[in-house]
């Protein structure tokens, strides 16, 4: 089924819809001009390639391992799975896996040339690990900057790629816009699709979100992602239900997925859900040392399966997954949070103009309002905010 | 900077984004595709494609940009309206492609025993009733420990994607996307059930079908509206046609060609295991009785007069331990009697 890629585009949230973030922040450029330059997201392995091979008739198989995994990568992004490297290397590069750095070299140059789109590798677990509990800031900075623009360091390669947009970040940003002529087009052909009370929202904008086969309700990610980073980057299981639970969302609560979900009844409880983008990579919990296995602060043990604190006196907590930090980004969330909260006040100050109220109060600029709401994030979180990793 | 590629590149991102759009939105997209560049780079000159002939082109071109990928921006009218709907499908049936859907391989199986029981539905019927679309579940190898309450949930959930089409009286036909998505699966695995439009050439699961005994013309009703305007008799056998498509004594194609007793039995096509052998052979699934001579799938012709209406479901369901016993109906005989049930 080949509904390829329907998730490339979580970089491109409408920004209209206060639910999402905003592209801007989770785009990241690369120009035509490049195209030369591939980055070499492979450890060096294709450097060992058996020189003796045919020329031409190699190129010619290399050629069709890249499309493959072109397709690959877009069907997995599609299932929004990262593309396991290890899995295509079986599925498709059979007993000449050694060539795997030129095929993917060829794929990401097709990737970008016809579709605009590159497979960013994600971060691994261990790189994140020892950024968050590094103190060693400049090194930081510094690898961080390897990352965006060369060479990974060997550490990061967690060999799970996904796809992210490189056109300009005007279109990106022109394409999630609502159009009027697209909305009324796509409400046009809605209304023709009789009694089907089941078609997904649309927002009018080039790149859509809402038609994808998706399952999950994306609210409740962005409002868990957005308690982990205010809360300093970190929350106790503890403290993250508290909060769910003020929003009506606790452990015996059901989560509403829509009818496209193959989910039993269409719902899925708390603790399944956190478990389920745990496994997706979005978020991420550990054991808070205890007194015999506390080597510091963030160095706590990894856990197999979501747990809540419990009885015997072990401690979970919870931070932002490593596909969160590539295809959200901190600065994706706050803007997400920040929008969100001038929007509604910006409304609620017209309702109560409608409400006849003569209060003449003199509205602050929103995207003023959004800036010192961004500030204030930051601060929250501990410090400035990161952009796609 | 942005360039004059990027509108392809948009484009093709945005039919992504999207699966299965009109005509009229893919036309729309493309124009402010090409807004979307020229507001990133003024200088740009780009040609809009405002004619049908323009944009057929840039269909052309960016088809050839994907052929290598075996990705295919396709269009087809829809069975019901006539609506044009465009996707960017993947054109080869391969093993990558499965393990991308998102459908865990339970759910994908349980999805080819409905489009399977849909495609050797008889007299051209095309579709399936939803007790029988849930009794696939125990048919289903390897055995599956799918309920019937989940089956329900997941049938929901193909209707809901646009895989499958769900009607009024609750019958399974298949949607638009999934003809236009899944066609190297149904070609590679139904060529023979498979009925194309004399008009159109696409693949027809709904419409009628000329009423001379051995004629092949099928049409989509759409197909069939356009050509009744011009022309009043079969264009392969001349034969006289009324005014409807769906008028005496044209014949049915989809749920109204289902008749009476239809939706009791299964259907088996069996895997030809030598290619030279090209007759289908047909069982009855849960046959406890000596076969019956073996019915080839698509030769019966179903007549007007014996059209009847469906069968209710719950008429066939009361008993779902209750083995098939029906002898295949031959042609022109009368709706088969109901069985009874053995408890
Ligand atoms: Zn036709
Ligand atoms: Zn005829």
């Amino acid at each position: 089924m080949a509904r390829a890629a329907a998730r490339s585009q979580r970089s491109s949230r409408p920004s209209q819809s206060q639910s999402q973030p905003r592209p801007s922040q989770s785009q990241r450029r690369i120009d035509d001009s490049d195209d030369e330059d591939m980055q070499d997201d492979d450890d060096g392995d294709e450097m060992v390639e058996g020189a003796g091979e045919e020329e031409s008739s190699s190129t010619a198989e290399l050629r069709r391992k890249a499309n493959a995994l072109v397709r690959y990568a877009l069907f997995c992004e599609h299932k929004r799975m990262p593309l396991r490297r290890e899995e295509f290397q079986k599925k498709a590069m059979g007993s000449n896996s050694r060539s795997f750095g030129r095929v993917f070299e060829m794929a990401q140059l097709t990737l970008k040339q016809t579709f605009g789109m590159e497979m960013v590798e994600l971060q691994s677990k261990a790189a994140l690990e020892k950024e968050r509990t590094g103190v060693d800031e400049e090194q930081l900075e510094e690898s961080r900057k390897a990352t965006a623009t060369k060479k990974k360091a060997t550490t990061a390669g967690s060999k799970q790629y996904i796809l992210r947009s490189t056109l300009d970040s005007t279109i990106i940003e022109y394409a999630s816009q609502t159009i009027a002529e697209i909305l009324d087009q796509e409400l046009e052909d809605r209304d023709e699709e009789d009694e089907n009370e089941t078609l997904p929202q649309c927002y009018g904008s080039i790149l859509s979100w809402s038609t994808a086969d998706q399952l999950e309700p994306v609210g409740i990610l962005y409002v868990i992602l957005a308690l982990i980073l205010v809360s300093g980057r970190v929350i106790s299981d503890t403290e993250l239900r508290a909060h769910l639970k003020r929003l009506h969302l606790s452990s015996n609560v059901d989560i509403n997925f829509d009818v496209k979900s193959t989910i039993p009844n269409n719902t899925q409880s708390l603790d399944n859900f956190l478990e389920s983008l745990r496994r997706q990579g979005y978020i991420d919990q550990q054991i808070i040392g205890d007194a015999k296995k506390a080597k510091g602060p963030g160095k706590g043990k990894r856990v197999r399966s979501t747990q809540a604190d419990n009885d015997s006196g072990i401690k979970y907590e919870w931070r932002w997954g490593v596909r969160a930090q590539s295809e959200i980004g901190e600065q994706g969330i706050a803007q997400f949070v920040a929008e969100f909260m001038v929007t509604r006040e910006h409304e609620e100050d017209e309702d109560e103009e409608e409400g006849g109220s003569s209060r003449n109060r003199r509205r602050q600029d929103p995207q003023k309002k959004v800036e010192k709401m961004l500030d204030g994030i930051a601060k929250a979180a501990g410090g400035e905010l990161a952009g796609l990793k | 900077m942005a360039s004059t590629g990027d509108v392809r590149r948009l484009f093709l991102q945005s039919l992504l984004s999207r699966g299965i759009v009109s005509e009229a939105l893919c036309k729309t997209l493309y124009a402010k595709c090409v807004e979307a560049v020229k507001a990133a780079n003024d200088d740009l000159n780009i040609a809009s494609a405002d004619t049908d002939e323009a944009f057929d082109e840039v269909i052309k071109q960016l088809n050839v940009s994907l052929n290598d990928l075996d990705l295919e921006i396709k269009s087809t009218q829809d069975e019901l309206n006539g609506k044009r709907s465009f996707a960017l499908v993947n054109t080869k049936d391969d093993e990558l492609a499965q393990m991308a859907t998102d459908y865990t391989p339970a759910e994908i199986v349980f999805f080819k025993a409905i489009v399977d029981q849909i495609m050797l539905a008889r007299n051209e019927a095309f579709s399936l009733s939803s007790m029988a679309a849930l009794r696939e579940v125990s048919n289903i190898k390897p055995k599956s420990n799918m309920t019937k309450t989940q089956a329900e949930t997941v049938l929901a959930s193909f209707v809901a994607k646009g895989w499958l089409l769900r009607s009024k009286r609750g019958r399974y036909s298949l949607s638009t996307r999934t003809l236009l998505e899944l066609y190297p699966y149904l070609k590679s695995t139904y060529g023979d059930e498979l009925l194309y439009c004399t008009i159109c050439h696409e693949v027809v699961t709904k419409g009628m079908g000329c009423h001379r005994p051995n004629c092949q013309v099928r049409l989509h009703f759409h197909c069939f509206n356009l050509y009744r305007r011009r022309n009043s008799a079969c264009p392969t056998c001349k034969i006289e046609w009324p005014r409807q498509a769906t008028d005496d004594p044209l014949t049915a194609v989809g749920e109204a060609a289902v008749r009476d007793g239809d939706d009791g039995k299964r259907r088996v096509k069996a895997r030809r295991t030598n290619g030279d052998e090209d007759e289908d052979e047909e069982m009855e699934a849960d046959s406890s009785q000596p076969s019956q001579p073996s019915q080839p799938a698509r030769s019966q012709r179903n007549k007007r007069g014996s059209k009847k209406k469906a069968v209710a479901d719950s008429d066939e369901e009361e008993d779902e331990e209750e083995e098939d016993e029906e002898v295949p109906t031959q042609e022109d005989s009368p709706p088969p009697r109901r069985r009874s049930s053995r408890r």
